[in-house]
């Protein structure tokens, strides 16, 4: 079990990196993303009645998205790769469970490794008070994103659509989700929007050092949906006649 | 070259395809990579009314060959004459996912330069022999893997084509297409037109009448 | 013939593109998600923005949300008509060469893409202009649709060029990032970066841009010059756009298609 599994999570890892896109990616985006999003939000010019926003708070809200973009990427080659070369897995002899655990290992490792270069970009303009916690609440972020690109490759399981559907969606989200005078007027529900929460706890770790319990409960059942979701797609994606019940 | 092509030449007259001396390198637009030679001299004459198989490993070359025979890729070196119209079957389907059957005659036609009920003709004709009658309003994206192939192969016949190129023809068919096409083939054989395959594996090679093999980036004919 | 030809090509080629359902719910979605949200959510503030006026540069004060969803419309109207261009020399790459074999001249097949490039333009200025004319009027409607359809059109030959080095995938991610930070970043008053440098004065943005807040925000045109820059650059564009579609498409082969009836 344990070496099927090494061998499981090691060939979705290579596979995943082989990709040369991907990996400009992971890498090029979140530079892009901090930078843009920091500097457009910061340059606004100054309002009589509105309050400008630092640009540290901007360029942590541009990190928090480029870990999401690149994670629900992720999470979408992941159920496609499920869709074509698991089950054949499973038929020559992996259980499914090992499957499905190797694949959610492969998303948390890669997901990590976005939120370090990510935290890492990141540090070179922003000192973190916290830096564990604001690289593990960035690597939350990429989960929940994850977990939606799954969601969205069920539904759409082709690399092309549904990589446009995570990306507008991802920027939706972080422009309602982040504080800026251009989405100030944001209704209630914004607070339900995937990257509101753990925008904020990155946030906070990242200039206060602290965060607030309610925000952390919020993400952790938010992931707890979310993951659930994606376990149920994964084993219907993955189930052999038979064999699933093994 | 040798003696079997002289033979054919006085047997059959004229060549529909003539290629001599063929050479085609892939560059590499990647630095630190390496360019590959394909064909480094490669030959080949068909002519009316036979059917050629070209053999070869996988990676030896065939789809360039064939590519350069029917028009898509330009050659380094070497000289292609086409005496006749052509019909590509080419290995990936090439055609618009979101065209129907029907549409996709129409488009093809077109170009072709059939009139409208030279198309519809041809159509109903290749669409009855090779029994996809049922799919003409389907859209291609929605057709199985085996369709696909058929109207590949319709699109490929529908001018009435002085030569077939067909390019790893058995990959897509299922066994019923694949027994349908050798009865067509038959057919078109009998009117004077050439079939050309090319395979890693050629089956059936009674029905063929010559075969050609490419290694190391050239045609030598061997005995069937 | 020749025309029979390309009209036929023309309308299974719009048939063919207008099928794309990606297309299709971009065409209805993005604007109101891009266009409509942005003038909801926007504070309703007044911002200062420089803009030209009676031939000088002037800071006045416009309204936050009328800044962003002229902002906002170039924007979504440039993502949608660079993923049309992409997606068409796609095809190029991958089919329309067989069309050229089967006896479409090269020029045929081009025209009809262009044809099949510039109606869908149209229609997504069309949209994208009519999605903001719900909570904003520009201030000279004519100029201003003209430099949506300019900029629009210029995206759509800059996906042509993304679809001739990169795939699918890659280049969707591009046109995004380019459309994000040409558009929606450097060349938005918005996010003003201090004097213009070089660089963003030669992105496909800057001179169709200038002109569409010179339309968008003001009410005489000023930006006139920039006009005839941004169809100086389309042209430019359009034929390297064109020229590598030829290539791609086949045409130097048929040349040397030597078929002897």
């Amino acid at each position: 079990m344990a070496e099927k599994l090494t061998i499981g999570v090691l060939s979705q890892i290579r596979s995943f990196v082989r990709d040369p896109v991907t990996v400009v990616l992971a890498v090029l985006l979140p530079a892009i993303v901090i930078e843009g999003w920091g500097q457009a939000i910061s340059n606004m010019p100054e309002m009589p009645t509105v309050e400008s926003v630092p640009i540290e708070l901007a360029r942590i809200v541009g990190a928090t998205l480029g870990v999401a973009l690149v994670a629900g990427i992720l999470g979408l080659v992941m159920i496609i790769g499920a869709r074509s070369a698991d089950r054949r897995l499973v038929v020559v002899g992996y259980s499914p469970s090992t499957v499905l655990v190797s694949r959610l290992l492969t998303i948390v490792g890669i997901t990590v490794v976005i939120a370090v270069i990510n935290f890492g970009v990141l540090s070179v303009n922003v000192s973190a008070e916290a830096p564990f916690l604001a690289v593990v609440f960035l690597a939350l972020s990429g989960v929940l994103y994850a977990c939606i690109g799954v969601l969205v490759g069920a539904i759409l399981p082709r690399l092309f659509e549904g990589s446009l559907v995570i990306a507008l969606l991802a920027m939706m989200d972080a422009f309602l989700s982040g504080e800026s005078p251009l989405a100030a007027d944001v209704p209630w529900w914004v607070e339900y929007f995937p990257l509101y929460h753990p925008k904020t706890l990155v946030q906070d770790t990242m200039l206060d050092g602290t965060y607030a319990m309610g925000d952390l409960l919020f993400v952790l059942g938010y992931l707890a949906v979310l993951v659930g979701l994606a376990l149920f797609v994964f084993q219907r994606t993955m189930a052999v006649e038979g064999r699933w019940l093994r | 070259m040798n003696e079997v092509t002289q033979e054919s030449e006085a047997e059959f007259g004229r060549k529909i395809i003539s290629a001599n001396d063929i050479t085609k390198t892939y560059g590499s637009r990647l630095p630190f990579t390496r360019s590959v030679e394909v064909l480094t001299g490669a030959s080949i004459n068909v002519y009316p009314g036979e059917i050629v198989g070209i053999v070869g490993e996988n990676g030896s070359g065939k789809s360039t060959l064939m590519k350069i025979l029917v028009g898509v890729l330009d050659q380094d070196s070497g000289d292609v004459t086409r005496n006749g119209t052509i019909g590509w079957c080419p290995q990936e389907t090439l055609l618009y996912d979101r065209l129907t059957v029907r549409e996709t005659f129409r488009l093809f036609g077109t170009g072709y330069g059939l009139d409208e009920d030279e198309m519809t003709a041809a159509m109903d004709d290749l669409a009855d022999r090779l029994d996809f009658e049922r799919y003409l309003d389907y859209r291609v994206d929605h057709l199985s893997g085996g369709n696909r192939q058929k109207v590949n192969l319709g699109i490929a016949l529908m001018h009435d084509p002085d030569v077939l190129l067909l390019d790893e023809p058995y990959t897509g068919f299922d066994w019923e297409t694949y027994q349908t096409f050798w009865d067509l083939s038959e057919a078109l054989v009998a009117d004077d037109i050439s079939i050309v395959i090319i395979s890693h594996l050629l089956q059936e090679r009674d029905r063929i009448d010559r075969i050609y093999e490419l290694k190391d980036g050239t045609l030598s004919e061997v005995e069937n | 013939m020749s025309g029979r030809r390309t009209m036929t090509m023309f309308r299974i080629s719009f048939r063919e593109t207008a099928r794309n359902y990606v297309l299709v719910g971009l065409l209805i979605a993005l604007p109101i998600a891009f266009i409509t949200v942005a003038f909801a959510v926007t504070q309703d503030a007044q911002m200062p923005i420089e803009l030209p006026i009676d031939g000088e540069t002037q800071t006045v004060m416009r309204g936050l949300p009328e800044v962003h969803g002229v902002a906002m419309t170039p924007l979504t109207s440039t993502i949608i008509a660079g993923i049309v261009g992409l997606l068409l020399m796609q095809d190029a790459r991958n089919v329309d060469g067989r069309l050229v074999l089967a006896g479409y001249r090269a020029r045929e097949v081009i025209l009809a893409r262009l044809g099949t490039l510039s109606v869908l333009v149209t229609l997504v200025t069309v949209v994208t202009v009519g999605v903001m004319a719900y909570d904003v009027r520009p201030e000279q409607p004519m100029l201003f649709v003209l430099a949506i359809f300019v900029v629009t059109l210029l995206y759509g030959f800059v996906g042509m060029l993304l679809g001739v080095v990169f795939d699918r995938v890659a280049g969707l991610w591009t046109i995004l990032v380019a459309s994000m930070l040409d558009i929606g970043l450097f060349q938005s008053p918005l996010f003003p970066m201090g004097e213009d440098t070089w660089w963003v004065k030669i992105l496909p943005g800057y001179h169709p841009m200038e002109v569409v807040f010179d339309a968008g925000l003001t009410a005489q045109p000023d930006t006139l010059v920039h006009l005839g820059w941004s169809l100086g650059y389309l042209f430019l564009v359009g034929t390297v756009a064109v020229l590598l579609f030829y290539r791609l498409t086949g045409g130097q082969q048929t040349s040397r298609l030597q078929v002897i009836p």
